[in-house]
């Protein structure tokens, strides 16, 4: 009788969670941890609703893995996936690509589930080694350079950023960009890649993504087709430097079109590396500091006075274990750069003595959790998360847990993140005065 | 008792809340209780609350001699941010931040164009503020100079790149040393810095009346509401005079022209011509082709990347300079030492592609914005901008709903029709290039400045 009274209370719950469309009964599962095979880790987020799949390769290696020229991984990135394109025959396609970044690099390909065989063996076949003609491999060299001219050639705030990221991370190969520069690029050969090549993109080094209708099953049994490999460590992410630093310099930028400041500061965060909780945190402290509300820089900066005219801040999280505070702001007219930093500076100092006042955290979580819950589409949701997280060499998490640390966050969780930005850490401030 | 519970449970059910849904994503035209027609599209679905109200203000102003053409841009973003006479500009932001609602304002060179998008549990507040920053703008000074300078900042910089002086020549080219020239090209800084309150305030009173306006309203609302809704938003308003922007002329004689620029980091070269208005039909095939163009197995990306080794890529597509004056374009930053042979590839590879196009990953694409069209659609502010769109274009607006259909009911033989019959041949592109070698490109009129553009043939 309990069993039919157990089954009849399961039925009813379960026909309230069909009326009203939420799925209360089960734990959320965001995605599935695969066995691997020969790669280091291998997820599935399945999303019925995919009108086509895609299957993502993480080589969790980068930028900061070398000490050739700078930009080398992204020359390797270029090189593996067109070998891979010449190698298996496949056609180039806007939806397949591949990316760089200073501690990863991908290649990805989507299509329709039965080719799903098909575009995981061209996805392996990118830890191959290169069977490029040597002159291609040359004349990609000059690709390279045209998508460097293409995405940062004319920048007039590149060079300014630069510099600012070699003192912050000042012998870390954190400071290391995946551009590069010109002069970096023209070092570039076959050899030096093929040895970066070789050191970072075994299979076990690489992390297999999948998103869409594909089944679990299918796939397990195309990444057992692959072998298995011996474990390869994960590379750490290079520290980068605690000693505190204040950096202040005042120059003529030649391109700049504005008088503009810039202040980034980098403070260890309280619990080392990120963790949901951290990232909610972070979110909700981003977005308060960010605002004209109590507690925010906006009201006193732009509306209460005419101080900064326009102005960017961003708070997140800076690998491996770290906080990094981006500010940059043009001041308004007949106001001094060095006053617009001593009024920033003021107003951070009293938001740090005051904390967040209770009002503003209650009405950002609010609309943050709004907007988590809003959430139309919550497995690519999950798979942008899993791949973020994976290409920064965390344990990934999906929707539900950043659902759930939104609806735990307390105040105090924010103002414990506010205490360790207040932390003298290292920042580096100039003030760049356009040409008259 | 377990019957009772279930039954309690099953009345509970028959009790919720259900709302009707009759109506839903159709597309009727209505008149509110003042007297304005409007496009109406209810959006009747579980967990849609917003409402979107969407403006098209008509404008000759970016037509009209002796006007200053940075006063539209200028005096859109100006009355968003100056605040009302009772609320100053952080209060609104803090309003509309927390009830979930925003707005904008884009000058366009036909239309004004205005949006405000809502939750309905706030309509009221927000559609009064954002009447009363229609109708009273405050156009403070201080702002005027703190817009102004932010303006003029993005201004220089974008001006400063080569490859919007290579842009700035192909528009003075086409469009000749007029008010559109200025009001697209925005590059006369003296007249950015000399914008007043007293233009703004003529621009204000001549663009934002109750006549010539096409309205549209989309989201979890009633007709009867919408109505309401328009009529607060509108109210106070002038009636103001009929504006009907003429069609634009434009002149895209092919000519090729190199603009030299010795400290130019880069070369780059451009194509363009001109194709039919949208209001004539055959806008899915256009998007469509100028995609498998610019697709990296398309014709475009094999000639210049993979067998030239000329580019990092290179793109085809359709921009839109006025409703009428819609140029097809192709665009590459390129190899200095190859601009000459990029030319002659990119004119065999287009000419091959337009008489006898290579077609093979259509379907999939097809899916694939067919997909991205039905996502589109399925936001309530996206909704009222596509209609918004089709309404000005002539075209059927209660297609809207479905307009992935549209997308998949494109075939390759309307392609291919479309391409052959509609795409200008190759001789009937204009070429613009920059570089810092002046002798770049065999045959083409030299320029050191983009303004001379006018001198080639």
């Amino acid at each position: 009788m309990r069993k039919i009274i157990a089954l009849l209370v399961v039925g009813v719950v379960g026909l309230a969670a069909v009326f009203f469309g939420r799925s209360f009964l089960a734990t959320p599962t965001d995605f599935m941890t695969l066995d691997p095979g020969p790669f280091r880790a291998a997820y599935l987020i399945e999303d019925n609703d995919a009108d086509f799949d895609l299957l993502q390769l993480i080589v969790q290696a980068g930028e900061v893995d070398h000490d050739g020229p700078e930009g080398l991984a992204h020359y390797v990135e270029h090189l593996a996936w067109i070998d891979q394109l010449t190698v298996t025959g496949a056609k180039t396609s806007r939806h397949s690509n591949a990316w760089a970044s200073q501690l990863a690099t991908s290649y990805f390909v989507s299509g329709p589930t039965e080719d799903m065989a098909k575009n995981l063996e061209r996805l392996a076949t990118t830890a191959k080694p290169f069977a490029l003609q040597p002159s291609f491999i040359t004349e990609e060299r000059g690709i390279v350079l045209r998508e460097y001219h293409l995405r940062a050639g004319e920048s007039a705030t590149r060079p300014i950023w630069l510099e600012m990221e070699a003192l912050l991370f000042e012998g870390s190969p954190m400071a290391r960009t995946a551009l590069g520069t010109p002069e970096t690029i023209a070092e570039f050969n076959g050899e030096i890649a093929a040895d970066l090549h070789a050191k970072t993109h075994s299979l076990s080094n690489m992390v297999l993504i999948a998103h869409g209708k594909m089944k679990a099953g299918d796939l397990s049994r195309e990444i057992e087709k692959l072998g298995v490999s011996d474990p390869y460590p994960l590379t750490p992410i290079p520290s980068i430097p605690t000693a505190t630093l204040r950096d202040e310099g005042e120059f003529n930028g030649s391109k700049i079109s504005a008088d503009k400041l810039f202040y980034d500061k980098v403070v260890p965060l309280p619990d080392g590396p990120a963790t949901p909780q951290t990232t909610a945190a972070i979110w909700v402290l981003d977005s308060i500091l960010d605002s004209t509300l109590p507690g925010g820089v906006a009201t006193p900066l732009r509306f209460d006075n005419f101080i900064a005219a326009s102005f960017d801040f961003d708070l997140y999280q800076q690998a491996p274990d770290s906080l990094r505070l981006s500010f940059s702001a043009r001041p308004d007219v007949d106001v001094d750069l060095k006053e617009l930093q001593a009024a920033f500076e003021e107003v951070m100092v009293g938001i740090y003595e005051n904390g967040i006042p209770q009002e503003s955290f209650d009405r950002v979580k609010k609309q943050q959790l709004d907007d988590l819950e809003d959430t139309k589409n919550k497995p690519r949701y999950t798979l942008s998360n899993v791949v973020q997280h994976t290409a920064l060499r965390r344990t990934p998490w999906g929707y539900s847990s950043d659902l759930k640390a939104m609806n735990d966050l307390s105040l105090e969780d924010v103002n414990v993140m506010l205490k360790a930005l207040s932390s003298e850490g290292r920042v580096v401030i100039r003030r760049v005065r356009a040409p008259q | 008792m377990l019957r009772i519970i279930f039954a309690i449970f099953l009345f509970s059910l028959v009790g919720c809340d259900q709302q009707s849904t009759e109506g839903n994503r159709e597309v009727v035209t209505l008149t509110s209780p003042g007297g304005q027609a409007f496009y109406f599209m209810p959006i009747y679905e579980d967990g849609v609350t917003d409402i979107t109200v969407r403006i098209a203000w008509p404008t000759e102003w970016p037509m009209t001699p002796d006007r200053n053409q940075a006063v539209p841009h200028l005096g859109a973003e100006l009355i968003l941010s100056g605040g009302t006479a009772e609320l100053k500009p952080q209060q609104i932001l803090e309003i509309f931040e927390e009830a979930n609602a925003s707005g904008f304002l884009v000058s366009s060179a036909d239309h004004v164009f205005g949006e405000l998008s809502f939750p309905k549990e706030h309509i009221s507040r927000t559609v009064e503020i954002a009447n009363e920053m229609l109708v009273t703008p405050q156009f403070d000074e201080k702002w005027l100079a703190r817009i102004k300078g932010g303006f003029l900042a993005n201004v220089k910089e974008s001006q400063a790149l080569a490859t919007t002086k290579m842009w700035n020549a192909a528009r003075l080219a086409t469009v000749g040393d007029t008010p559109l020239y200025e009001f697209m090209s925005l590059n006369n800084i003296a007249a950015i810095e000399a914008v007043s309150r007293d233009e703004l305030e003529i621009w204000h009173e001549e663009t934002f009346t109750k006549t010539g306006l096409t309205v549209v309203v989309t989201g979890a609302v009633s007709p009867e509401d919408a109505g309401g809704i328009i009529d607060d938003l509108l109210n106070g308003l002038p009636e103001g005079a009929a504006v009907v922007p003429a069609p634009r002329e434009a002149d895209f004689t092919p000519k090729s022209v190199l603009l030299h620029l010795p400290d130019a980091e880069k070369s780059a070269i451009g194509f363009i011509a001109q194709l039919p208005q949208r209001s004539e039909g055959g806008e899915f095939e256009d998007i469509l082709a100028t995609s498998l163009m610019s697709n990296p197995d398309g014709p475009l990306f094999q000639k210049i990347r993979t067998e030239l080794r000329a580019s990092y890529g290179f793109q085809a597509g359709v921009t839109n300079y006025t409703r009428s004056l819609r140029p097809f374009f192709m665009f590459g930053e390129v190899e200095t030492e190859k601009l000459g042979e990029v030319r002659t590839a990119t004119l065999e590879a287009y000419s091959t592609y337009r008489t006898d196009p290579d077609l093979t990953g259509l379907d999939e694409l097809k899916t694939r914005i067919a997909a991205n069209a039905k996502e589109h659609v399925s936001y309530v502010d996206l909704s009222a901008q596509t209609l918004m769109e089709a309404i000005l274009d002539g075209n059927d607006p209660t297609l809207v709903p479905e307009v992935d259909k549209l997308f998949e009911a494109v075939t390759a033989e309307s392609v291919t029709a479309r391409l052959r019959d509609v795409f200008p041949s190759s001789d009937k592109l204009s070429i613009f290039a920059v570089s810092p070698d002046a002798e770049a490109l065999p045959g083409a009129c030299v320029i050191t400045k983009f303004q001379d553009v006018v001198t080639c043939p």
